[in-house]
């Protein structure tokens, strides 16, 4: 088992590495945004697939990312590196100290609050000028598109890494304990707010290091797009299909859902959102758990031993 | 010496009072039984010690330890363990994950945490469930489970809620050695049980709960031949077949409160 992840984890580096050798701007560009999508998706994961917290919410951390290391280095004339490692960690620690309060909440309730949090600070960053107010940011064009391309993927495969690590620990163990039964959990002595919190904190320092990379990425930021909540539900949607709470899932799902939306482009521009409303109801009629999730077998399950391939990668 | 103090506790849930002015202390090294019918507030009190409800009225204190607002967990790491009356367990780890786990948390590393794990395993004799997942257990390997992973926490106390429902007689036998041994290892212990024969077999003591107040406490002969427990929950049946297995009372897993 191990070794064949070894050759699928190689493969999958491969070829992503040297795709760019191969092929032009377009692919380049697809492939930047798979990447960003992947570790985006792979940062909800850790809060809405291990730990069963299903955040709506996801996106303010990449906004809050892009849009502080802009003002930074804009306003206060930091170098870009500087203001996205600032940014970065004050992103995650709002996911922290958010965390303690919203995490109290649970299902929908949790998702709701996750919802308004992103639109709350949406309407905060709108009105700061210091933010960029309601004109956004514009950022020096600097480096090719290649620089870009291998940084998010880099970020992609920091991703992966950081959830294979916690799936394989004990605090990953923690984790799968919370998303099955909270009040179990505490009754062994786990501290579940404080585990839970950290989830959300990580899953936010991810999003916002794709944020920073994408605000000098695209060169110009504005709020409403860097907060728009669609882009929550694309990190939702990949998890879900590539399946939660394993460690390739979501970027299998980031690579299928990019893959099929350009596609579907191709033909026209609504025929994507089709493709990807269609894509849904499969999964969600046909394999709940996603692509690489445990399926459940029937009344009860019959599944013994270790996890299938995906639950710990 | 005293390890768990109840002094006048009382719980209401909105209008509804469901614990009266309780108290009571158990000693260290003692096993208590507690019994009652279904509804007279026992899981609710031990929900209460165990840090998973607050009381409205009272006080608990663990030795000098006052318990009252302490969250379940810093209540757990103390040393008080419990299990749940309906099983709750990881149902996404294995069966030895889910003993590992509490191990881990509550400071058992490395080669010391396998050996540790491996001996609750087989001490609630489900080593040939080891890698089979929480939710593929059946009800009484859920049960044995729980009780792997509470002892997993080094307990002074442990909470007991009904760990004995749905057990078969050879399997009944073989868990109340179980208690007596680890009442050996002088682990105080509450328990929780509708079954006569288990609470006659290990209390030193019995606690009788009724519609939330304590009506009884003392010896299991003493409460056996109490007519007031004997009009509030064991019926005059058992009286006449002393030593029968239970209470006229039906004993399902029901939710008690």
């Amino acid at each position: 088992m191990k070794n064949r992840h070894l050759v699928f984890t190689g493969l999958v580096l491969l070829i992503a590495l040297l795709l760019p050798l191969l092929t032009n701007d377009y692919i380049i560009q697809v492939g930047t945004e798979i990447a960003m999508y992947a570790a985006l998706a792979a940062g909800w994961n850790l809060i809405g697939g291990i730990t069963g917290y299903p955040s709506f919410g996801n996106v303010t951390f990449f906004g809050l990312g892009a849009i502080l290391a802009g003002a930074f280095s804009v306003n206060w004339h930091w170098q870009y590196g500087l203001a996205g490692i600032v940014a970065v960690l004050i992103a995650g620690a709002f996911g922290f100290l958010l965390g303690l309060p919203i995490l109290r909440l649970k299902g929908h309730y949790f998702s709701i609050a996750t919802l308004a949090l992103a639109q709350a600070t949406l309407a905060v960053v709108t009105n700061v000028q210091f933010l960029g107010g309601g004109r956004g940011t514009s950022l020096p064009l600097i480096g090719s598109p290649l620089i870009f391309y291998y940084i998010m993927f880099g970020i992609a495969a920091l991703s992966a890494l950081v959830t294979y690590l916690i799936v394989h620990s004990q605090y990953g163990n923690t984790l799968l304990a919370i998303k099955s039964d909270e009040q179990a959990a505490q009754s062994v002595g786990i501290n579940t707010v404080l585990a839970k919190s950290t989830a959300f904190a990580l899953s936010a320092l991810l999003g916002a290091m794709v944020g920073v990379v994408y605000a000098i990425w695209q060169s110009y930021i504005d709020p409403p797009t860097v907060f728009e909540p669609g882009i929550t539900v694309l990190m939702l949607v990949m998890t879900l299909i590539g399946g939660a709470g394993t460690v390739a899932g979501p970027i299998l799902g980031a690579v299928i859902i990019g893959l099929l939306t350009q596609l579907a482009m191709a033909f026209s521009q609504n025929a994507s959102s089709l493709i990807l409303g269609l894509g849904i109801i499969v999964v969600v009629l046909f394999l709940p758990q996603g692509i690489l999730g445990r399926q459940r077998s029937g009344k009860g399950g019959k599944r013994k031993g270790k996890h299938s391939f995906s639950l710990r990668g | 010496m005293s390890i768990l103090q109840i002094k006048n506790l009382s719980k209401d849930f909105g209008g509804l009072r469901v614990l009266e002015n309780i108290s009571f202390s158990l000693d260290e090294g003692s096993v208590v039984g507690l019994i009652g019918p279904n509804g007279a507030g026992k899981s609710t009190l031990v929900n209460l010690i165990g840090g998973g409800d607050q009381p409205t009225r009272g006080e608990i204190y663990f030795g000098s330890r006052r318990l009252n607002g302490l969250p379940a967990w810093r209540i757990a790491r103390l040393g008080l363990a419990r299990t749940f009356q309906i099983t709750r367990i990881f149902s996404d780890l294995t069966l030895d994950d889910n003993v590992r786990l509490a191990a881990w948390t509550n400071g058992w590393r490395g080669k010391n945490l396998e050996t540790e794990v491996a001996r609750l395993i087989a001490l609630t004799e489900l080593s040939d469930k080891t890698g089979v997942l929480g939710r593929d257990l059946t009800l009484s390997d859920q049960k044995r489970l729980q009780l792997a992973r509470a002892l997993a926490l080094k307990p002074k106390l442990l909470l007991l809620d009904e760990v004995m429902a749905g057990l078969n007689p050879s399997e009944l036998d073989r868990a109340i050695q179980l208690l007596a041994k680890l009442r050996n290892e002088g682990i105080t212990m509450l328990v929780i049980e509708h079954l006569m024969r288990v609470i006659m077999s290990i209390s030193d003591r019995v606690l009788v709960l009724h519609q939330g107040t304590l009506i009884a406490d003392g010896p299991p002969a003493e409460i056996v031949a109490s007519s007031q427990v004997q009009e509030a929950y064991l019926g005059r049946r058992y009286v006449k077949n002393r030593g029968g297995f239970q209470p006229d009372e039906p004993s399902e897993v029901k939710e008690g409160t």
